[in-house]
């Protein structure tokens, strides 16, 4: 009885599946001698089937699944039967876990980088990069990393209250197809950096505005350039490891190489009314991430429907609410101090926390509210920086390139230390107090992961004095680039600040 | 819940490499999940919740009980199965696999494959059993796919409320048996125009109105299916009275269906079907259902 519940499940299926056209007769007879009798036990059962001199069809769709009709002892029997007759691969097959890996050739990459065999001027150095490292010569084009990190972030995938807690590109740009391969769709791109710091081998860039990718398929001979092979998921995650860590090591401490400021002037543009005009998931998403770059637990809690009214909560290692107005909402008005202050109160009525600090972050920075957040501070004192985008990117860039910064001792001190207008000489004096730790670091010989990578460099070659006074010359430097990002005059000549417009 | 399914399937391929046999067990799946941080707490870490709990038996960790929830509505959605020989193993089946295989939030697409496509496809087969569950677990008298026939009432007037989904499609047996389906109708019906009273519904089904235990049971019963189907936006929620909505001000309909003192308690919310629900129900309305059972 149990061959003719398979038999009969498979006709079913085949015929569901094939609906609203059939299934041939004689593929029907090679697989099962007996369909007559089944078709007609399914006819008394109130199924309608119509047989045609070749083909055998539904004449009204059914439901019959394979996965919900049909129990497990069976399923695999009537899996194969089903195969066979529909002569198709099935769509829901372990196959969909296969992805395709890229892998460059190296020994052709050498063979073209050695001038006797291959001239390098023929190489596009727009679209490939280089690396030396040991002797060994590395491409750097998209390898299309499994979990690829420029779309997500892994360890975060579960956050408690987050709706966009994985996601990276906060216009939500980047994707990958069935196949595993990573697309960016540059249009809408605000440039906002996140990919391409997060990117593990330098293979995403900033061109023009946007964020650009280094393709094999860009170069000439694309096929002579990479292998490509179908991998199940799990094998091209190992593969992506083994190629990233490979790499990273000589791509760390990331580099952008292109001028900061016009990153910032990028961006800046980007955001206004009259381009992208982020609105409140965009830019919260953006500014969350930035936070996490920054090496804090950021949780975007703001969206639509949440209880918790602080639009980013920061958990780890403090705790903070902040109130962030996208540029669509329009600039940071005397209001979102007051939701700044609800948001400080919401996390800590959340994590029971001792300590809860607050912030706006905006594009733009409307009249009068530095005045209130210096009221807020003398009558209440409650500090509430007001943050710009331009300087929260900044602050993660430098992050990310060569000012690492430690999450307790250096960001914290944007919550702790300010209150009102964040400008510029406000972020001097942020710097300030980073270099005097190096400085005490270095003296004391106590280093930490967060000196500036150049100096641990330094330091395998160079003495403690030499190191010092690199160490001097990046802070001249900060300080210079600081002055030339952010020229606006900000205060005015009364002490008094002007507004960003 | 696709990401637990990744999880789930993970361990599954783990387990095939290590010992060569594809499964995984739900009580691995659950600490695996809870160090990842997909069970938290406000103000407690994933590994002090896994601590907090260590002494407990199993049925009290919260982080356990939890997944094995979530599995069993796996296997309803015919993402994972029993495996068959052995208690307290399954494995993820292949739609599971291609669930799995989307990423980003939901609802995300693999090229044509739309996910909320396949979620709607599982989510319409949903039956008062699942072959995928324990043998012992089945009731094959029941003969119906709850979400087509929660859709199939809601579309009557439109919306409806949890108690009034209690005694008609949670009260139907054989949805193929035209008289069990006016005998549900008419229940609703006489209801809307006020010629019995939720009081009176319940006493048919045979549910004790009176009895508060009884009532919350059943009318916890929808809750889970009702979230999953506005998850795919075949249902949305919308708080009485839908004054600026066609349906009008809903309070004097709900008034009088909830008049005399009971456990049951007068909505505050109804669910409303979507355009895609209406097209969905449409669309498997059409469907001769045939079950597993009836092939003998």
């Amino acid at each position: 009885m149990l061959e003719e519940i398979i038999e009969r499940s498979a006709i079913l299926l085949a015929l569901a599946k094939s609906y609203p056209k059939g299934i041939s007769k004689s593929k029907l007879h090679s697989v099962f001698p007996s369909w007559r009798d089944h078709l007609n036990f399914l006819q008394r059962k109130g199924i309608n089937v119509e047989i045609t001199i070749t083909e055998v069809r539904l004449k009204k769709p059914i439901y019959y699944d394979l996965y919900q009709s049909v129990p497990p002892e069976i399923r695999n029997y009537v899996e194969e039967f089903l195969w066979h007759l529909i002569e198709k691969e099935p769509i829901l097959c372990k196959s969909s876990m296969m992805q395709k890996v890229i892998k460059p050739k190296e020994d052709l990459i050498n063979r073209l980088l050695s001038k006797s065999e291959s001239p390098l001027e023929k190489i596009d150095t727009n679209y490939i990069k280089w690396v030396v490292f040991t002797g060994e010569i590395f491409p750097i084009a998209c390898i299309h990393c499994a979990n690829a990190p420029c779309i997500f972030y892994n360890t975060q995938v579960f956050g408690q209250t987050d709706a966009f807690s994985s996601r990276v590109c906060p216009a939500d740009l980047i994707k990958e197809s069935y196949e595993g391969i990573v697309k960016i769709d540059k249009k809408d791109c605000g440039g906002c950096m996140l990919c391409i710091i997060r990117c593990p081998i330098d293979a995403i860039f900033f061109k023009e505005g946007v964020a650009e990718k280094r393709e094999y398929s860009n170069l000439t001979n694309y096929q002579e350039y990479v292998d490509e092979l179908m991998l199940p998921f799990v094998e091209k995650e190992k593969e992506t490891i083994k190629a990233v860590n490979k790499l990273v090591k000589i791509s760390t401490p990331f580099n952008i190489r292109v001028d900061i400021k016009e990153i910032l002037d990028n961006f800046d543009l980007k955001m206004s009314a009259t381009i992208l005009n982020w609105d409140q998931d965009r830019y919260y998403v953006w500014t969350r991430n930035c936070f996490r770059e920054l090496g804090v637990e950021a949780l975007y809690t703001g969206a639509a429907g949440k209880l918790r009214r602080a639009d980013i909560t920061i958990r780890k290692p403090f705790f903070a609410g902040i109130e962030v107005k996208s540029p669509a909402e329009g600039e940071i008005s005397v209001g979102a101090l007051r939701q700044a202050a609800d948001a400080r109160r919401e996390v800590w009525k959340t994590y029971g926390a001792e300590e809860v600090y607050c912030a706006v972050v905006g594009q733009e920075i409307g009249r009068g509210v530095h005045a209130r957040a210096s009221e807020w501070y003398s009558l209440y004192n409650v500090k509430i920086p007001l943050l710009r985008g331009r300087y929260l990117l900044y602050l993660m860039l430098k992050n990310r390139t060569i000012l690492p910064q430690d999450p307790l001792r250096d960001v914290k001190r944007l919550f702790t230390d300010f209150f009102g207008w964040f400008g510029k000489e406000e972020l001097t004096q942020y710097f300030k107090l980073y270099f005097k730790i190096r400085e005490g670091e270095l003296v004391s010989g106590k280093i930490s992961l967060t000196m500036p990578f150049t100096i641990i460099k330094a330091l395998k070659t160079k003495n403690k004095d030499e190191a010092l006074s690199i160490l001097k010359q990046i802070e001249k430097e900060t300080y210079k680039e600081i002055e030339r990002c952010f020229p606006d005059p900000e205060r005015t000549a009364r002490g008094g600040y002007a507004t960003t417009k | 819940m696709r990401e637990k399914l990744k999880v789930a399937l993970e361990l599954q391929i783990k387990k095939e490499k290590e010992e060569g046999e594809a499964y995984f067990i739900e009580n691995e799946v659950a600490e695996e999940l809870a160090r990842r941080g997909a069970f938290t707490r406000p103000a407690t870490s994933s590994e002090e919740l896994i601590e907090e709990y260590a002494e407990e038996v199993t049925p009290n960790k919260p982080h356990i009980s939890s997944f094995r929830m979530q599995n069993r509505l796996f296997r309803f959605l015919g993402w994972t199965t029993r495996r068959v020989g052995y208690k307290n193993q399954y494995t993820v089946t292949d739609l599971g696999k291609q669930i799995a295989a989307f990423s980003g939030p939901f609802p995300s697409t693999i090229e044509q494959l739309s996910e909320r496509d396949l979620v709607v496809k599982s989510l319409v087969s949903f039956g008062v059993f699942s072959v995928n569950d324990n043998i012992n677990q089945w009731d094959t008298r029941f003969k119906q796919r709850i979400v087509v026939n929660l859709l199939r009432v809601t579309a009557f007037y439109g919306y409806i409320s949890n108690n009034e989904l209690v005694v008609t499609a949670f009260a139907l047996k054989d949805e193929r048996d035209p008289e069990q389906v006016k005998e549900i109708m008419h229940r609703l019906q006489r209801l809307h125009e006020g010629e019995i009273s939720m009081i009176d519904a319940f006493k048919e089904v045979n549910v004790d109105p009176y009895d508060s235990s009884a009532v919350n049971n059943a009318y916890d019963g929808p809750k889970v299916l009702l979230s999953l189907c506005r998850q795919v936006n075949l249902l949305h929620e919308k708080t009485i009275p839908l004054e600026s909505s066609p349906y009008g001000d809903l309070r004097p309909i709900y008034e009088k269906m909830h008049k005399g003192k009971s456990a049951i308690k007068k909505p505050r919310v109804v669910n409303v079907i979507t355009d895609l629900g209406r097209s969905v129900l449409e669309q498997e309305l059409k469907k001769t259902v045939i079950w597993f059972d009836e092939l003998k």
